[in-house]
């Protein structure tokens, strides 16, 4: 069983996402030991861990956000870590922070368009497409970001990301604080993304959320990665799991 | 934050180090024996900055407080000195009292609205209420507009030492100045000072400790006015003269430039700073380069490059090799 | 002739008329201070320096390649801002991680550096520069005898003000400017240049400077003081209005010349200290300023 997942993994092609001996530092205390990991074309990716463990570092580190940083990074085989903050999201790689970046002083529309097109292949959506599946964001497209409920806040932030045609998506905590309805519409979301050839790297607290919608696992412990496995593994790693996330 | 020399305040409490206490006895020796060979005027003119500058760096040094303003005490000072040797015909002790006193009520009322607000806004208010002064000082009768108040002597010390001759002068200034700056380093190593430090490293802890954060900094503005009030009346002795000069925000600017240079936050900084800047205005004086403009190169190179200033990045070096 | 509080009413119009003219200039300068301010968080103490550097490029210009008034008001804020990008690129931006203090002491150099160079070369004393022919008459109606130039100034600055309210309001690169003003660092990670974005704001702030210098030229001269005068009394603007709102450094820049042109009609020895009294009273009342979003 185990192999067949490897070879379904690998089945995807090579490694859209390529992460090697990562380290980080914030000032002068490191965050991250030496992180590996992996995400292939299309595939949806959880970072598993309990609080203050890096997962965070992690997203903010491959986006750039974090600068101080050693390893490898590559993406599409193209090494990113020495490319400037700006440039990193036009290689194909958007980010949803764990705040959800809505501004207040831009109304919806505006945050809708605020990031620009990295590239056109099909998979950017337009405005249209964005208000068709998300109609309380056309109806609200004049009022200021930060007047919407934290939904459409998670909504809005993921959306405005897809329009711009990136190919794999950092999602941060998509699904804190948020009411369960709500948090169901946010997983058809990323089935959604899925089915659109769209690769997810999810941090997530919400472990039977993740489970539901990934494809493969990653668990993390005081700034290193301590497992990986498929989510076939799963029901034989749920013991390990809960230990490690201490629920 | 500004990059103030933070070890100090926190290694050195009260008593000075027994190699320090020598090389205080050192400085006091050699500034005894200095005008046997410098100028008097010179080194007067250098003490009568280096206490503007000290008492400017006891605000931005230790209370993390950048004034655009403090020509105004200096300057206004210089006036009230120079006015109550003229006109009022007082002994000069008396006078630079009544200068100090000047400058301190002005420190008290521009001090109450400027820690009203916060970093830059305190430095931009500052600035704009000493402009206001500067026009006061142009329109009001008795500082004589652009002529200032001119033509008065020394007078005589307790009404016995006959300040006319620079030689005695010198020793005058220099117990004034010597013992100024004992009392900033009394203020600044005090429980006061203390208080004052842990503000400028993070206020919203020490309000949350409880304490009345507004009134240290205005203690500190005040204190700080008085000193450079000090510093604005013996120059006004010195050079026997007061002038919209020494109200000017350019006045301003140059005791910031001192402190800057010379390092923030230590207590030799200043003093250093202000030997260089007034070494430098007199170079270039005689260069016909323009000292503005020398002026604000020195700033631009002391923000890019060595922010820590000439003792504070000596003493950054030497920590460092010390440590290896 | 019509008299209002003892004052003949052509008298007081004229003092609104200087009080509109002055308040154009705060506008301007104290709405390019707020701009720098809101994204780079540098006080920008070099806009005096930069407007006197737009009134001296005009007069060289005319001086030198014989440009009129209206080239020079096009090509004279070019290259402020020019310089202003320069600035930026090569030195202001090494100081963004620093405290704001730093800031403000570089641009400080800097406006002293500016203001000893022009007055080295070209004197202190003030040049005069010729106001265009096309603008030398006056309007005279039975209440107020309007200078044709200085109605001029007043719609211009309107104009320029309301056209960078817009561009920052209304248009995309506006939108990516007020997110970089909120989060420069997210908005960078979504892949907008942003060090380029603050140089361009760095740039344009500086322009208005100049702008505002090539206007002010015909009606104060051309003196390497002028700027340093203006920062101090567009400092007590901004203190007034607070640098958190375009439209509120606009309208406190009318307000505070308004009052300062009024100042001079009915008590004119307080006339210099009158904006400075003004920001006294609301530091005492309203320590925040008028539109005070402080942080």
């Amino acid at each position: 069983m185990n192999d067949t997942c490897v070879t379904t993994r690998e089945a995807r092609g090579s490694q859209q996402l390529k992460v090697r001996g990562l380290e980080a530092w914030y000032g002068e205390s490191q965050a991250l030991y030496g992180v590996d990991l992996d995400v292939y074309p299309g595939e949806t990716v959880t970072l598993l861990g309990r609080n203050g463990v890096g997962k965070t570092t992690t997203l903010r580190s491959l986006m750039g956000i974090v600068r101080k940083r050693t390893g490898t990074v590559e993406f599409d085989q193209q090494s990113i870590l020495r490319l400037p903050l700006h440039r990193v999201a036009r290689t194909g790689i958007g980010f949803v922070p764990e705040e959800r970046g809505i501004f207040a002083s831009l109304n919806v529309e505006e945050n809708l368009m605020l990031p620009p097109l990295v590239a056109r292949n099909g998979k950017e959506m337009s405005l249209e497409e964005i208000y068709t599946l998300f109609p309380n964001l056309l109806e609200r497209r004049y009022s200021p970001g930060t007047k919407l409920s934290g939904g459409e806040q998670q909504m809005l932030a993921i959306a405005r990301i897809l329009r711009t045609g990136v190919s794999l998506i950092l999602l941060d905590e998509p699904t804190e604080g948020l009411a369960p309805v709500i948090v169901n519409r946010i997983g058809e979301m990323l089935k959604a993304l899925k089915a659109h050839g769209l690769s997810v790297l999810l941090v997530e607290q919400n472990f039977r959320f993740a489970a539901r919608i990934a494809d493969h696992f990653y668990v993390m412990d005081q700034g290193e990665m301590i497992d990986s496995f498929a989510v076939a593994e799963l029901p034989g790693r749920r013991e390990a799991l809960n230990k490690a996330l201490g629920v | 934050m500004i990059e103030a020399e933070e070890f100090e305040t926190v290694v050195d409490t009260t008593r000075p180090h027994r190699l320090q206490q020598l090389v205080m006895l050192a400085l006091i020796a050699l500034l005894i024996l200095l005008p046997l060979w410098v100028y008097p005027v010179l080194l007067m003119k250098l003490m009568c900055f280096a206490l503007f500058a000290s008492a400017f760096n006891l605000l931005l040094g230790y209370g993390g407080l950048l004034s655009f303003g403090h020509a105004a005490f200096f300057g206004g000072s210089a006036y009230v000195t120079a006015h109550a040797l003229k006109v009022w015909e007082v002994n000069p002790e008396f006078a630079i009292l009544a200068g100090v006193a000047a400058a301190l009520v002005l420190g008290l009322i521009m001090g109450l609205l400027a820690v009203r607000r916060q970093g830059i806004y305190f430095a931009m208010i500052t600035l704009a209420l000493a402009q206001m002064f500067y026009f006061f000082c142009l329109q009001a009768p008795f500082t004589h507009g652009e002529d200032g108040i001119q033509g008065f002597s020394r007078g005589r010390l307790f009404g016995l030492i006959d300040l006319a001759d620079s030689n005695v002068l010198y020793y005058v200034i220099a117990v004034v100045f010597v013992a100024s700056i004992f009392a900033i380093r009394r203020i600044v190593y005090s429980p006061y000072g203390m208080v004052l430090q842990a503000i400028r490293e993070n206020e919203q802890r020490a309000v949350s400790l409880g304490y009345s954060v507004q009134r240290y900094k205005l203690g500190a503005f005040v204190m700080s006015a008085g000193f450079a009030g000090l510093a604005g009346g013996l120059k006004a002795i010195l050079f026997q003269f007061a002038t919209l000069t020494d109200v000017n925000w350019h006045m301003s600017g140059e005791v910031i430039l001192m402190t800057l240079l010379g390092g923030i936050g230590s207590i030799a900084g200043p003093i250093v700073g202000a030997g260089l800047v007034v070494t430098l205005q007199n170079y270039f004086a005689t260069t016909g380069f323009p000292v503005t403009t020398a002026l604000g190169a020195t700033f631009i190179v002391c923000v890019l490059l060595f922010r820590r200033g000439i003792v504070g990045e000596l003493r950054h070096r030497f920590a460092a090799r010390s440590k290896q | 002739m019509t008299m209002i509080f003892g004052v003949p009413l052509v008298v007081l119009t004229g003092q609104v008329m200087i009080g509109l003219i002055n308040g154009s200039f705060y506008a301007l300068l104290s709405l390019g201070l707020a701009v720098i301010f809101g994204l780079l968080r540098v006080v920008n103490f070099a806009h005096g320096a930069f407007y006197m550097f737009g009134a001296f490029v005009a007069w060289m210009l005319g001086q030198y390649l014989g440009l009129g008034y209206w080239g020079s008001l096009l090509i004279a804020p070019v290259i402020v801002g020019l310089a202003g990008a320069l600035v930026e690129r090569t030195m202001l931006r090494r100081l963004y991680d620093l405290d704001h203090l730093y800031g403000l002491l570089f641009t400080f150099g800097l406006a002293l550096l500016l203001e000893g160079a022009f007055q080295h070369f070209y004197g202190a004393s003030g040049k005069p520069f010729s106001t265009p022919v096309e603008m030398r008459g006056v309007v005279r109606t039975d209440f107020a005898t309007v200078p044709v130039y200085r109605g001029w100034v007043v719609v211009a600055s309107l104009l320029i003000c309301f056209g960078t309210w817009a561009l920052i309001e209304k248009t995309k690169i506006g939108s990516y400017l007020r997110a970089a003003t909120e989060d420069s660092i997210l908005v960078q990670a979504f892949g907008v240049n942003v060090p380029l974005l603050l140089t361009l704001t760095y740039a344009f702030g500086c322009g208005l400077a100049g702008i505002a210098g090539v206007l002010a030229a015909p009606i104060f001269q051309v003196s390497p003081t002028m700027g340093s005068n203006m920062i101090i009394i567009i400092f007590a603007v901004v203190v007034v209005g607070g640098m958190g709102s375009i439209l509120g450094a606009i309208a406190t820049g009318y307000l505070l010349g308004l009052v300062e042109g009024l100042t001079k009609v009915f008590y004119p020895e307080a006339a210099n200290i009158a904006i400075f009294v003004i920001m006294a009273i609301v530091l005492l009342l309203r320590p925040a300023g008028l539109f005070g979003k402080e942080n």
